[in-house]
């Protein structure tokens, strides 16, 4: 899958589990930061971003600061995914 | 030592959110279930916070909040009664943590899923640092609460307190009900319900909020006197008499009110008739309330709602009518509830 369309596919991922049912992917831009600023996400939000890269993707991050470059924006996600994808 | 009502909220399956309610012509069904009639919770929650939250807990907010608005005070204390709590998010949270082997279960649903969720948020969003509990006692659980709030009251432990009695109804739920035989079998509109001579009622759900004082003030709208569950028989009504008149000087022949909890169901609805020949005849009006709001674990929540509407408005709702008094003031208020065949409760309550 293109990074762009996984992108998007990220961003209908995260309005469903996060609940953000104000949103639509098109207002998600995928460079900016998921938390504090941006979507203004926080830690249990986090939690369940890690849940849907294990549930969706089969994706397990254990080392805490690599879940924090990861989960910096919806393109350091869709990039992770790919390059997971690679490797694996 | 008597706890003084300031305040009240009830969100139920009829308009009791809006403050005209008895204007409006009560909602009916023909399902075998009766589910709430929400406000609209982005007009009292913010959306960040309201994105996590579940409906259960969505009701619970909204109604706490209001009451506690309305009462202009800080409750010192926060205790809520539930049958069975967000059965809902319990589901979600349970099948989640067998699917995923307890590894990968979704944080919201664990936070949705605990039974204490309701009075917790309450206790963060107004800063209430004092006593805070939860009970689930089946059809005793706004019992229990009322209970433990008087004590509190009476002890000195809170100045005010804020109880709660909510239960939601859901499929699941529904279903372990039918295997004990608690619905009705046939279709009925609900507002024939308290005619009905058929085994079992319908099912229904409710969040109800009352802040108490322990002293008098022009605000207050009743006053709780007695509060007492028994689990029997048809004995057990007698036994609830006997206490109340014994330890809050309960005098039938001064009853104007008794609101019964009667549900239609052939097999239980005898204890009422037995209540109602307790009385002295002709003087109490007697009134049923399940036809509007259904069967749950907590529906006294809306009985007592209701009793507060009554001494306050001194009208007693057409709709809930099962037997016309002679009373023309309504100054002493009786609630009686039976749910399934082994739990009664009796509140007692008086205009303040």
């Amino acid at each position: 899958m293109e990074e762009q369309q996984l992108i998007e596919k990220l961003k209908q991922q995260i309005i469903d589990a996060l609940s953000l049912e104000d949103l639509t992917p098109a207002d998600i831009d995928p460079d900016a930061p998921l938390f504090v600023e941006g979507l203004g996400l926080d830690s249990i939000d986090a939690l369940e971003l890690i849940l849907l890269l294990q549930k969706h993707y089969g994706i397990k991050i254990e080392d805490p600061k690599e879940r924090r470059n990861v989960l910096q924006s919806v393109r350091t996600m869709a990039a992770f995914i790919i390059s997971h994808s690679q490797t694996s | 030592m008597p706890a003084y009502l300031t305040s009240r909220c009830l969100i139920s399956p009829q308009e009791t959110f809006c403050p005209e309610f008895f204007l409006h012509p009560a909602r009916e069904t023909h399902e075998p279930f009766l589910t709430c009639l929400d406000p609209e919770f982005k007009a009292f929650i913010p959306p960040v916070q309201l994105r996590r939250m579940s409906q259960f807990l969505k009701r619970a907010l909204v109604a706490g909040n209001r009451c506690i608005e309305q009462s202009g005070e800080r409750p010192g204390a926060i205790v809520v009664g539930t049958g069975r709590a967000c059965t809902r998010d319990l589901n979600v949270f349970l099948r989640s943590a067998v699917g995923h082997d307890t590894d990968g279960v979704s944080p919201i649903s664990f936070i949705n899923s605990s039974h204490n969720n309701v009075a917790a948020q309450l206790a963060l969003i107004h800063g209430v640092t004092g006593y805070n509990t939860t009970y689930c006692h089946r059809g005793f659980s706004l019992e229990s609460a009322l209970t433990d709030a008087m004590m509190l009251l009476s002890e000195g432990k809170a100045r005010s307190v804020l109880t709660g009695a909510m239960d939601e109804y859901t499929e699941n739920s529904f279903l372990w009900d039918s295997a004990s035989g608690l619905w009705k079998q046939e279709g009925i509109s609900s507002l024939d319900l308290l005619q009905s001579q058929t085994p079992g009622t319908i099912c229904g759900e409710g969040t109800a909020f009352f802040m108490w004082e322990a002293t008098p003030s022009p605000r207050a709208q009743a006053v709780l006197r007695h509060v007492a569950t028994r689990l029997g028989q048809r004995e057990a009504q007698g036994i609830l008499l006997q206490q109340a008149r014994e330890r809050s000087g309960l005098d039938l022949a001064t009853i104007d009110l008794v609101l019964v909890g009667a549900n239609g169901d052939s097999r239980t609805d005898a204890s009422y008739q037995d209540m109602i020949r307790n009385l002295e005849p002709g003087t109490p009006h007697v009134a049923g309330f399940k036809h509007l709001c259904g069967e749950y674990m907590t529906a006294t929540g809306f009985a007592l709602w209701l009793a507060g509407h009554i001494l306050e408005q001194q009208v007693v709702p057409e709709i809930c009518k099962l037997q016309q008094g002679t009373s023309r003031e309504i100054n002493n208020v009786m609630i009686y509830n039976q749910f399934g065949t082994q739990e009664h409760s009796l509140i007692y309550l008086t205009r303040s």
